[in-house]
């Protein structure tokens, strides 16, 4: 309400009391006077009630309806004029003062009516209104008791039963619309909380009183005029005591800042901060949450992380704020929020214990998350006092010791619990030692909890003393290592399983890191045996001292190969024993992770000194078996050529010269003469056939080209041929010989080929000769099915050649033998 | 060479050259030496100057090739060679040799060896 609007409304309203007080003064009253005189006395008191609610309150509309029905009620004392019009217009506007009255008691303490409401305004309206009018109709003195009252001006026809009848009709009205809002009330006080009851709580009182006495009054008039006087009387004194309640009620905010007074008192006296608050504000369910700048959350008391919006249902949030920032907040009653004043009052009243309680809620956040931690932890976490009982504990300590229930643990002596009672007695000699400093010590224990279950705790222990430098508990943390240590024990079984497979097989095993220094995994039982080394003497230095300066550097290069991760080739090498002597070992190099999960090498070998003399041994009787074999073949050829052919060709001359002497006499010896020289050319041929086939003199003579050059001419089929023409030694020259000899014989023999082709070169390196013998034929020959081939495979390989044959059936035939020119270096 | 061509044995088998002797004497040949190897048949061949030399393939210190290799010069003499073995066991090396030709040692005849120089 505007302060223009208020002066014109007070204007008015002083206008208007003093025509009705000059009313009821110059009035000729009879009894009524009393009555009348009350009722303008309760308008004036709401009507000066309700200006001081509108200056004070000038938010709030209660004021100004509290100011509308005293006006209106004023209108009453018209029925106090002399005039009949004047009396009759008075008696019938008199009761609008109601309509206002239904709006200020329903509205209340807000000020604006409820939607719903509204109906009940306008059934008062309609009651007030054409009640009276109804009565004035047939009653010619519509107000009961008043004698001296002028007739009603708009009286038609006097009919007491009809008046009587209207006025029972307006009294079941009124009292029906009364109970209805007598309904309301009573269900909105129940429903309204501690501080809005205290507003609304008085208000309803006396409203209710009045409405049960005007309604009464109202009935009782009907029956019996004194009796519904007395009682109108009571609802007067009532009705005029309503205002006051009403201004208290708008003006309690102003009341109550008495109670900050109180508040600093309390709070100086170290009354909680909540409750002194919520005395203070009137409001018993007051929270209050506080800013944790730490989790940036708003916690409770408690310190508790509230979610957001804190406020919530009744409750509405005042927040106090220190430099712009929000650091705590009210959570108090909805009906409080149009208290705003108060409650700033209040919060900035409480500012400093505000500050006080906030870093408070903020140590409680800070312990709760560390409670949370600690009793989430894995690890053991236990307090003992001086005497070894358990004082304090985490849920750690409950599950170890398998007791559930904080109360069987608390208040025991640690080794009831975590004790075997075989060592308990030592255990308690031990602590009593350590009395009375506790210096910190670590130890593991291994016990059987309540459940039977055998734990392993690795525990460590330091004092806490106080301020006077006393031991006041032990703080004993424990790890819960009992799979560990299982783990542990199952890792060793595995480590001596493998050690004992390392240490019992023959073949070498060596760890080194990756610049091959042994490590504490060291070398197996095999390797110190047969290089005469033990495993501590090994530890720490180079294997690379234990192996051949010649093959140093390829080891080197394969333990750092496998320390990179590459897995390498078996190879061979010369691992060198105590005394000097070179074993051979066969060995490969791999990347592997030891226990610790350090990157190893580890080297395994097997000795093949004796299985490569064996070797070297085979391949030398071999060579020199094919060697013999080839002397004495040429020796053979050599033989022939030498004796029986020479003689023999000589014998065929001799024979020629005995024929030309027999010049014209004895056929017949002619005859016998042409015969043997026959059989003996014959047997010259046979001859030479046979010393061809032991060994192609040419061949010695003159290298393989030629040797292989005349061999071709002798194939039944065409041969192309390419051969260098440079020398090779003898062996090499006979192998290459008779790989093409004995191939061109089997096309010969099996292929049914077209066209065959002998090449011999040399391969890339120079480092052997490759002999090649490729036919068009059927294919399909099988070197394991003597054909001739198998002693070629000997041939070649005593030389460490290598021979192949590749044969698909109808794809013809390809021989192909490798030679090397050069001894071979030994391949490490 | 209408006359008696002259002609030098070389072999290194004397009952060889004792036939060849006889043999290419009645077929009208002057064997004028013999040789029992290469350096004698070399020697031989730088004294005698012989219109033909009968040269065995095979002898103990070279071949009857590495003679031929040796022989130049104008006073060069034609060379038939002879072994008891094939002349398909020497075939390329008898025609890139420079002999006229070749003759197995049981087909020796003077006519042959006339054939060849013909």
């Amino acid at each position: 309400m505007t302060r223009g609007r208020l002066a014109a409304a007070v204007l008015v309203g002083t206008a208007l009391y003093a025509v009705a007080i000059y009313l009821v003064v110059t009035a000729d009253l009879g009894e009524p006077r009393a009555l009348i005189t009350m009722v303008t006395v309760a308008g004036l008191i709401f009507s000066v009630a309700g200006t001081i609610a509108a200056i004070q309150r000038p938010d709030n509309r209660t004021g100004a309806q509290m100011l509308a029905v005293g006006l209106l009620w004023s209108v009453g004392a018209l029925q106090l004029a002399d005039r009949p019009l004047v009396f009759t217009i008075g008696y019938l506007l008199s009761n609008l003062a109601w309509v206002a009255f239904a709006h200020l008691i329903l509205s209340y303490p807000g000020g604006r009516l409820r939607p719903g409401d509204e109906w009940i305004v306008w059934a008062v309206l309609a009651i007030v209104t054409l009640g009276p009018l109804a009565i004035s109709l047939f009653d010619p003195s519509p107000i009961p008791g008043c004698d001296d009252c002028p007739e009603s001006a708009f009286l038609v026809t006097e009919s007491a039963t009809l008046a009587r009848s209207a006025g029972f009709v307006l009294g079941i009205a009124a009292a029906a619309i009364a109970t209805v809002v007598f309904i309301r009330l009573i269900r909105r006080f129940r429903a309204a909380s501690p501080p809005l009851r205290r507003a609304i709580g008085p208000v309803y009182f006396f409203t209710l009183i009045a409405l049960i006495g005007l309604v009464t009054s109202n009935l009782a008039w009907t029956f019996d005029e004194n009796a519904g006087l007395a009682i109108e009387i009571a609802a007067l004194a009532a009705l005029a005591l309503m205002p006051v309640a009403f201004l208290a009620g708008i003006l309690r905010t102003r009341l109550q800042r008495a109670g900050i007074a109180d508040l600093v008192i309390a709070l100086g006296n170290g009354r909680p901060l909540r409750d002194a608050l919520a005395d203070a504000l009137g409001d018993p369910s007051l929270g209050l949450a506080y800013w944790s700048s730490q989790r940036q959350a708003w916690v409770d008391e408690e310190g508790r992380t509230m979610t957001e919006p804190i406020a919530r249902g009744a409750h509405a949030a005042t927040f106090v704020e220190n430099d712009g920032k929000r650091v705590a907040a009210l959570l108090h009653d909805r009906s409080l929020a149009d208290q705003r004043p108060l409650v700033d009052a209040v919060a900035a009243t409480a500012g400093l214990a505000f500050e006080k309680e906030r870093l408070q809620a903020e140590l409680r956040a800070q312990y709760r998350f560390l409670e949370t931690i600690i009793d989430t932890a894995p690890s053991l976490l236990s307090v003992v006092d001086t005497e070894g009982r358990i004082r304090n504990f985490n849920h750690a300590v409950e599950i170890a010791s398998g007791l559930q229930g904080r109360a069987l643990v608390e208040g025991r002596f640690f080794w009831e619990i975590f004790i075997d009672p075989s060592e308990r007695e030592a255990m308690i000699e031990r602590f009593r030692d350590a009395s009375p400093d506790f210096a910190a010590a670590a130890y593991e224990n291994v016990f059987t909890n309540a459940l039977g279950e055998e734990r392993v705790i690795a525990w460590q222990t330091a004092p806490l003393v106080d301020q006077n430098g006393d031991v006041v508990r032990i703080v004993a943390g424990g790890i819960d290592i009992t799979d560990r240590k299982h783990r542990e024990l199952e890792l060793q079984r595995q480590w001596d399983f493998a050690t004992t497979v390392a240490d019992t097989i023959p073949s070498f095993i060596v760890v080194t890191d990756h610049d091959a220094v042994v490590t504490r995994q060291g070398a197996n039982r095999a390797f110190c045996d047969v290089f005469g080394r033990s495993e501590e003497e090994l530890q720490g230095t180079s294997f690379l001292d234990l192996v051949a300066r010649e093959d140093e550097f390829a080891a080197r290069m394969a333990i750092a190969g496998a320390a990179n991760g590459v897995p390498q080739a078996e190879r061979e090498s010369r691992w060198l024993t105590r005394n000097g002597a070179e074993r051979v070992v066969a060995w490969t190099a791999t990347p592997i992770t030891d226990t610790s999960g350090d990157a190893r090498v580890l080297l395994s070998g097997a000795d093949v000194t004796d299985r490569k003399r064996q070797e070297a041994e085979v391949k030398a009787s071999r060579s020199r078996i094919v060697a013999a074999t080839d002397a004495a073949r040429r020796r053979l050829e050599r033989n022939l050529h030498d004796g029986a052919q020479q003689r023999l060709a000589a014998l065929s001359l001799s024979l020629r010269l005995a024929e030309s002497r027999l010049p014209g006499e004895a056929d017949k010896a002619l005859e016998v003469l042409a015969g043997a020289r026959e059989e003996l050319t014959q047997a010259l041929e046979e001859l030479r056939e046979l010393a061809r086939g032991l060994h192609p003199n040419v061949l010695t003579d003159r290298g393989l080209g030629p040797a292989l050059e005349s061999l071709v001419l002798r194939s039944p089929i065409p041969v192309e041929i390419d051969v260098p023409d440079e020398r090779f030694p003898p062996a090499i020259e006979a192998a290459a010989y008779y790989v093409a000899a004995e191939a061109l014989a089997n096309v010969a023999k099996y292929a049914d080929a077209t066209l065959a082709e002998v090449r011999v070169a040399e391969d890339d390196d120079g480092a052997s000769i490759v002999v090649e013998v490729v036919d068009d034929g059927v294919g399909g020959a099988d070197p394991s099915r003597g054909s001739g081939l198998e002693g070629l495979v000997d041939r070649v390989e005593s030389l460490d050649g290598t021979f192949a044959v590749e044969s698909p059936q109808g794809g013809g035939t390809r021989i192909r033998a490798t030679i090397p020119t050069a001894p071979r270096v030994a391949p490490l | 060479m209408d006359s008696s061509p002259t002609i030098l044995i070389v072999d290194d088998h004397p009952s060889f050259r004792r036939c060849a002797r006889v043999l290419l004497e009645e077929d009208g040949f002057a064997v004028v030496g013999e040789a029992e190897d290469g350096a004698d048949a070399l020697s031989a061949i730088d004294r005698l100057h012989p219109d033909v030399v009968l040269l065995d393939v095979q002898l103990p210190d070279m071949d009857g090739f590495a003679v031929l290799e040796q022989l130049d010069g104008p006073a060069r003499p034609q060379v038939v060679l002879v072994s008891s073995r094939e002349a398909s066991d020497y075939n390329g090396l008898i025609r890139s040799s420079g002999a006229r030709g070749f003759i197995a040692k049981a087909e020796l005849t003077g006519a042959a060896v006339r054939f060849l120089l013909r």
